[in-house]
């Protein structure tokens, strides 16, 4: 019996035993010029699933049977975008990171505080490996500094997404009016009319909004973008959360969801849903959503329906533009190189525009519209996203934003449910701003 | 007279709260049945109950997700996990029931105070245990079934349930094995045993429950489907842009069976086993 118990103890001990050894990582300056990255293998950590993941597959594939050197990627379903992020935390900690992972720029920045992954500027400026100047032009600027965060490029974008405002035409006529809301105040005004007139074709017409918004940052971001304001300063340094276009923005969703006019999204996707049902006259989604919308109107109610930027106070359209990058994660020189040239030969036009059409995600160069002339013909709504790119600006890049982001959200629930704007907000921007001196 | 008809009243009252319950708990179980043989259409509109029963659902959410492969994980995973489980917990639980020893009391009080650390909290360390154990043992923990199963093979509920019926066993038993001449293994192994076969089938059926629907750490600890278990096929019907709605209720109906099928068949013997611990309330 006693062997049984001590065997019995030292294998408990084992199973609750904690800690371990960090992979000690090169730090050494290498040059990469003279580096060989040869017969690598580059994991790739995302999170598509389904049709985008085959395609990558595919596309993997194909580089992996092409590549000059014998680079073999093993691109890996990581799970969402927080279990890959759960994953890298405690990847760099324990020493098992891949090459290559999705990240959006907030958990890129603390992967970077956390020594986890590296700067692509070496990488993007390397006379032997890098981009020409040209190539360097045809990518869309703003994309490119989205990445750039405290002197480096802690992520390379893929592909990117806009947050558009989708509307029920046929509904929109049936109250009268030919073309989506341009402002927030026609845009309140529909939502009411909305409330007291169902769609017709609705087949629940108990149920009727004019829309139903999903508690969350980049929501409100496009409702305080539209109205010239932004989260945060303009050097990045504070948020502003507190102000008169976040004010306004909150107090026109309480007044409307007071009044019965719009109401919180409860579950996941029900804004698509209800959208696709008729019961929603407006929704404010991710561009990438857009095959998703269609085919769920096609299944649901068949009506007609389009997409274009969300009402705003000012001259010019904004939308908000976000969308993970891929950061480099610090393993060897060799892998790191590789992975590199993986990204690069995949944000190639021709790359990109195989991509586009498979995710329906925006490319990230230019040149790529050239690739694209057909699918723009047959995609009217992606082509009408497409060219709202050019008034996108983007949610704060701040290593706490995830944290931050989680405190927009329950504000937004309090002020929806009736608690006072102003103090909800007094009490949002000092929390917020908390979380910079924790960061 | 007057006594019966109050009990009777009393009795109606509690069938009425027993039904309201079983249909609160039940109707999720309907909704997901019926929505996975629904058209996408239908889950989109909120029907109760589809025009047409949808049967290719199950076999497209088989198929497209990879089911088959992830079935065969989460069985031996679970399968593992609970054997492993029981084991442990059998002999943690004994010198704790029935053996004098300095510090038992203490022993058992720091098993009790693991289960007030969330899991959450655990992950990181056990995390770190098994890529060190990777890096430095001759075995594959990561990405294969080790990882999956050795770090909850300790479990201080199971310990604790089984340490709670040991205690209530007759010392007589004890008594009457020892003149016999059996130790406490034999007495372990032959008597205690058979006598434990409700809370061991109750231990057992909280594991396989725990191992089939966990996901954060398997996701953690595989990189690819080859020892992933059917949690994460089912997250194959949700992307960025939207979910499947009918697909995903095939496959959590699919996912769901097994779990429900044992429950049914140690049914008694997981009542008695929760019952017989103390653990009723």
């Amino acid at each position: 019996m006693r062997v049984l118990l001590f065997f019995n103890a030292a294998i408990l001990s084992i199973l609750c035993s904690c800690g371990g050894q960090e992979t000690s990582v090169s730090e050494k300056k290498v040059d990469l010029e003279i580096l060989d990255p040869g017969g690598q293998e580059v994991i790739f950590w995302y999170q598509h699933t389904r049709e985008r993941e085959t395609a990558l597959e595919e596309l993997v594939a194909e580089y992996n049977q092409t590549n000059p050197h014998q680079t073999v990627v093993k691109g890996e379903y990581a799970g969402g975008y927080g279990d890959i992020y759960n994953k890298m935390v405690v990847g760099i900690q324990g020493g098992a990171l891949p090459s290559l992972v999705v990240a959006y720029q907030n958990q890129a920045m603390a992967y970077h505080r956390d020594d986890g992954i590296v700067d692509f500027t070496p990488y993007m400026n390397s006379p032997k490996w890098g981009l020409s100047e040209e190539e360097k032009k045809d990518f869309v600027q703003s994309f490119l500094e989205q990445d750039y965060i405290g002197g480096a490029q802690i992520g390379f974008p893929p592909n990117r997404s806009l947050e558009v405002f989708y509307y029920n035409k046929d509904w929109l006529r049936e109250l009268g009016y030919e073309a989506p809301p341009r402002t927030w105040d026609e845009f309140a005004d529909l939502c009411r009319k909305a409330k007291e007139q169902p769609f017709s074709r609705s087949e629940d017409k108990g149920r009727s909004l004019g829309f139903l918004i999903e508690a969350d940052a980049s929501r409100l971001a496009s409702l305080v973008f539209t109205r010239g304001g932004d989260l945060v300063d303009a050097k990045s340094s504070a948020y502003t959360l507190d102000t008169e276009p976040v004010r306004a923005a909150m107090s026109m969703l309480q007044s409307l969801l007071q009044d019965g006019a719009i109401e919180l999204m409860s579950e996941d996707y029900g804004d698509q849903r209800e959208f696709a049902a008729g019961q929603v006259l407006f929704i404010l989604r991710s561009s990438s959503g857009l095959p998703f919308v269609t085919s769920a109107v096609e299944d649901g109610l068949d009506f007609t329906w389009n997409v274009t930027y969300p009402p705003n106070e000012l001259e010019e359209p904004v939308v908000n533009v976000y969308g993970a990058s891929i950061s480099l994660c610090k393993t060897n020189p060799s892998e790191q190189l590789a992975a590199w040239l993986f990204l690069k030969w995949f944000t190639e036009p021709e790359q990109q525009a195989r991509w586009v059409k498979a995710s329906n995600y925006f490319p990230v160069r230019r040149s790529t519209e050239q690739e694209l002339r057909t699918y723009f013909e047959q995609n009217p709504r992606y082509k009408a996203a497409y060219e709202l790119l050019d008034y996108g600006k983007s949610e704060p890049s701040m290593s706490g934003y995830q944290q931050v982001r989680r405190l927009i959200q329950e504000a937004m629930v309090d002020i929806v449910e009736g608690s006072d704007v102003d103090q909800a907000l007094a009490n949002l921007q000092q929390a917020a701003n908390q979380t910079i001196g924790d960061h | 007279m007057a006594t019966n008809t109050r009990l009777r009243g009393r009795a109606y009252l509690v069938y009425i709260g027993l039904g309201l319950g079983a249909v609160v708990a039940g109707l999720p179980f309907v909704w997901m049945l019926m929505a996975s043989f629904m058209t996408r259409g239908e889950t989109l509109r909120r029907v109760f109950t589809p025009e047409s029963v949808q049967w290719a659902n199950y076999l497209q959410a088989w198929h497209e997700a990879d089911f088959g492969l992830y079935f065969e994980n989460s069985l031996i995973v679970a399968a593992v996990q609970v054997v492993g489980t029981l084991f442990f917990s059998l002999l943690s639980a004994y010198p704790l029931a029935r053996m004098e020893f300095r510090g038992r009391d203490a022993v058992f009080a720091c098993i009790l105070a693991t289960l007030m650390i969330p899991e959450t909290v655990t992950m990181v360390p056990n995390f770190l245990t098994i890529t060190w154990l990777h890096r430095t043992t001759p075995f594959a923990w990561l990405n294969s079934w080790p990882a999956l199963t050795i770090p909850f093979m300790a479990s201080a509920f199971s310990i604790f349930l089984l340490r709670q019926f040991m205690r209530g066993v007759p010392n007589e038993l004890w008594e009457a094995a020892r003149i016999d001449g059996a130790g406490h293994v034999r007495f372990l192994f032959q008597i205690m045993l058979p006598l434990c076969r409700a809370p061991l089938l109750t231990v057992a059926m909280f594991t396989f429950i725990g191992s089939w629907n966990s996901l954060a750490w398997p996701l953690l600890v595989t990189n690819t489907p080859t020892w992933r278990p059917i949690s994460v096929g089912l997250q194959q019907f949700v992307s960025e842009a939207g979910a499947e709605v009918h697909l995903q209720m095939a496959g959590a109906v699919i996912a769901t069976f097994p779990v429900l099928l044992t429950y049914f068949l140690i049914q008694k013997e997981f009542t008695e086993g929760i019952s017989m611990s103390g653990l009723k309330g």
